[in-house]
């Protein structure tokens, strides 16, 4: 435990006592100076979570009547998943009580079987005030949210099919994951699924355009459809990038060129260049080669995807489908032993070695 | 006091850059994230790098811009391998962090968040890591992370996507080399350029290691066939020896004879993995065997490695590996009508 944390100095941390209410305004606006593009664009409204129109409207039906059925809500990562549950709170129960009728619990916190019964047990028992606010609709119900819920286990799981029926009268309960295979049948089926799409093209750019404008970056539009491109779907990666790319770029205009940057992406005149070495049979070099790529920190994972990537596209188009398809199945090894825990200079020689035995049998 | 005069004494300490100002490579990635860091509300970010690359000198010269005082107002954690309670250590900590009290001003150039350092990222179990999603976006605003790591492929992909990514790639051998004759001369040391030279090549782009061997250099050795010897690592020149061995004669007392040298690099300290890897380097240099040969064997040693991770012995995996080795170089041998 000592070897654990090292700690610098500062070691009687002090718990400052949060105030549960908000912050007035001008706390909130100096607040906001610091928080990263992220938190600062995440979407206050369920009306502004784009490009997930099923949820939208239904949660604004469930808001128009007060009426929330227990949700489950699943998809991949920056997907708006936690978004639209946070802004379904705030549009239920406004600013003075959404603190007190939410209960976040996730996959940080001690989730065993125990603590899911008490802690859900204090909250879920606890008398709800009659709120009257004129302004939200605040129905008498308040709202436990399980994020990140497919790190639970299953006996914690199977734990909760319970406690969600016994406290259903004035609770509900928002399961949110990235997988739904990790949530068992039981619990799911007591729930109302959405499921969360990657975020299409269009409403990633009128996304990221409206940040531009507001953060005053002068971007090049290639810059933007090179975020597109770069983070699949996943928004929070997009702007994460757009901010680290904005805010760092060298010249007049943000372009694609900065964003690949960033991106983490093998600049591709890397890949070509390894290609080729194994095409040419020199395969002496092919440890120095894979020492190269392990030096220059390339992330293996991006490699194995951008080699498939290559490996698919017309530029090999001389290569046989059973070769690239044997090409395939070596990827796809290597990444399994990576993500055990093999290792990585071993698994890129490997890698590249076989890629060289299978180009020139 | 005893800290500082200790690190005084060691070069990789005593030379290394504080402030983006001193910091002699890595020029455009520095001046990237100085920018970045400039702004006040910078992401979470993750550098990630080989060993020796620079990135804890990198975390110090990000610290030392942002406050003025850097040691009192970041918390750092490395978090060790097999750790069960990481996930609930890890997320403690932020936490307790990030709700702690609001940091004097003057002391922190008027930000007012703090930072936590966590290095060596891929150690922390795929649980650890999870349960940092929520925790991570709750306390951005009040507490900014710095992760290192040396590889990616073992972090999560929801992590990543939570942080900027900062690849630190190693020194070119040129800046390493131009870093040693810096610290030769700052440290009133004569030395040769060939053999900057030398151990700017064996020093595989590490600067870490190279400024080691620069001062144990310093020390010991005057001449340059002693550096040759020394600098050959002890545990490099027996793995070539292994290799050497498993080549020239397949047979159970050459097993024998290459368990004995297994043995005294385990006793060293020397990883498994590092067996393994170096036993390649040397492999993929040798040309006394033909490529298929080669192939077959960086097979069995990818193979053997990730067993050995997930068993216990080393040692069972490493012979394995060198009898699997020897059937293939005696096939072969057989093959081309020769050595039967
Ligand atoms: N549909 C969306 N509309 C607008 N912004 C979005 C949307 N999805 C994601 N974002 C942006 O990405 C950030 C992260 O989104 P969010 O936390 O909701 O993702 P998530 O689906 O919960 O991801 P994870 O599975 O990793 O927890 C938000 O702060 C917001 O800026
Ligand atoms: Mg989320």
């Amino acid at each position: 435990m000592e070897a654990f944390l090292k700690r610098n100095g500062n070691k009687s941390l002090k718990k400052v006592e949060k105030d549960v209410e908000m912050e007035p305004d001008d706390e909130k606006d100096n607040k906001s100076r610091y928080q990263p593009w992220v938190e600062k664009y995440r979407p206050n409204k369920i009306d502004e979570v784009s490009h997930q129109p099923e949820v939208v409207s239904a949660l604004n039906k469930s808001i128009e009547t007060g009426k929330i059925p227990h949700l489950l809500l699943y998809g991949p990562p920056g997907t708006g998943k936690t978004s639209t549950i946070l802004a379904l709170s705030k549009e239920l129960f406004g600013p003075e009580f959404h603190r007190s009728r939410i209960l976040e619990l996730n996959a940080s916190d001690d989730r065993g079987i125990g603590m899911v019964r008490e802690k859900i047990k204090k909250f879920a028992q606890k008398k709800i005030s009659k709120a009257v606010s004129s302004d939200y609709p605040c129905p008498p119900v308040q709202l436990i949210i399980l994020d990140e819920a497919d790190s639970m286990t299953v006996d914690a799981q199977a734990a909760l099919r319970r406690t969600i029926e016994v406290y259903s009268a004035q609770t509900r309960f928002c399961i949110i994951c990235n997988y739904v295979s990790k949530i068992i049948e039981p619990l799911a089926s007591r729930c109302v699924k959405f499921r969360f799409t990657p975020i299409a093209e269009e409403a990633q750019m009128k996304r990221l355009q409206y940040i531009c404008e507001q953060e005053e970056i002068n971007h090049d539009n290639s810059a933007l459809e090179a975020l597109v491109e770069v983070t699949d779907g996943d928004m929070r990666k997009s702007i994460m990038m757009l901010q680290s790319a904005g805010r760092s770029y060298e010249g007049d205009k943000l372009t694609a060129e900065d964003i690949y940057e960033v991106s983490g992406k093998i600049p591709i005149e890397v890949i070509q260049d390894i290609w080729d070495q194994i095409l040419n049979q020199s395969d002496t070099n092919i440890s120095e080669l894979a020492e190269n790529v392990i030096q220059e920190g390339y992330d293996i994972m991006q490699l194995l995807s951008q080699l498939i990537e290559l490996v698919t596209n017309a530029a090999t188009r001389d290569v046989s489908h059973l070769k690239k398809a044997r090409i395939a199945e070596i990827c796809a090894e290597t990444e399994f032993k990576l993500i055990k825990g093999g290792s990585e200079e071993l698994n890129v020689s490997y890698l590249l070695v076989s890629i060289s035995d299978i180009l020139n049998s | 006091m005893m800290e500082s005069e200790f690190e005084d004494n060691i070069w990789t300490e005593k030379h290394r850059p504080a402030t983006f100002k001193d910091l002699a490579y890595n020029q455009k990635y520095t001046k990237a994230i100085k920018r970045l860091i400039n702004s006040q509300d910078f992401p979470h970010l993750l550098l990630y790098g080989p060993p020796g690359a620079g990135k804890r000198t990198f975390t110090r010269c990000i610290l030392n811009e942002i406050f003025v005082l850097y040691s009192n107002y970041h918390i750092e954690l490395s978090p060790t391998n097999n750790d069960s309670h990481d996930r609930i250590m890890v997320n403690n900590m932020i936490k307790e962090t990030a709700e702690s009290q609001p940091l004097k001003r003057e002391k922190t150039k008027g930000k007012d968040f703090k930072i936590v350092v966590i290095h060596d990222l891929n150690l922390l179990s795929r649980s650890a890591q999870a349960g940092l999603r929520r925790t991570m976006e709750k306390y951005m605003s009040e507490c900014r992370i710095i992760f290192q790591c040396e590889s990616l492929s073992r972090v999560i992909d929801p992590l990543k996507s939570r942080c900027a990514l900062v690849r630190v790639p190693a020194p070119t051998y040129d800046t390493v080399a131009e870093r040693m004759k810096d610290i030769a001369k700052m440290e009133n040391l004569s030395i040769s350029t060939k053999t900057i030279d030398m151990i700017a090549r064996r020093s595989k782009r590490n600067m870490r290691k190279a400024i080691m061997l620069l001062q144990i250099y310093s020390v010991n050795f005057t001449s340059i066939s002693d550096i040759g010897k020394a600098l050959s690592l002890g545990y490099e020149q027996i793995i070539s020896e292994i290799l050497k061995d498993l080549i020239s004669e397949q047979s159970a007392t050459r097993v024998k004879v290459i368990r004995n040298k297994f043995y005294q690099l385990i006793s060293k300290g020397i990883s498994t993995e590092c067996i393994f890897v170096n036993l390649i380097r040397f492999l993929m240099q040798s040309d006394s065997l033909d490529s298929n040969v080669r192939y077959e064997i960086t097979k069995l040693a990818c193979e053997y490695d990730f067993r050995s991770k997930l068993g216990a012995r080393s040692i069972f995996h490493l012979e394995g590996f060198i009898c699997q080795a020897m059937v293939v170089i005696k096939k072969s041998k057989i093959q081309s009508g020769y050595g039967v």
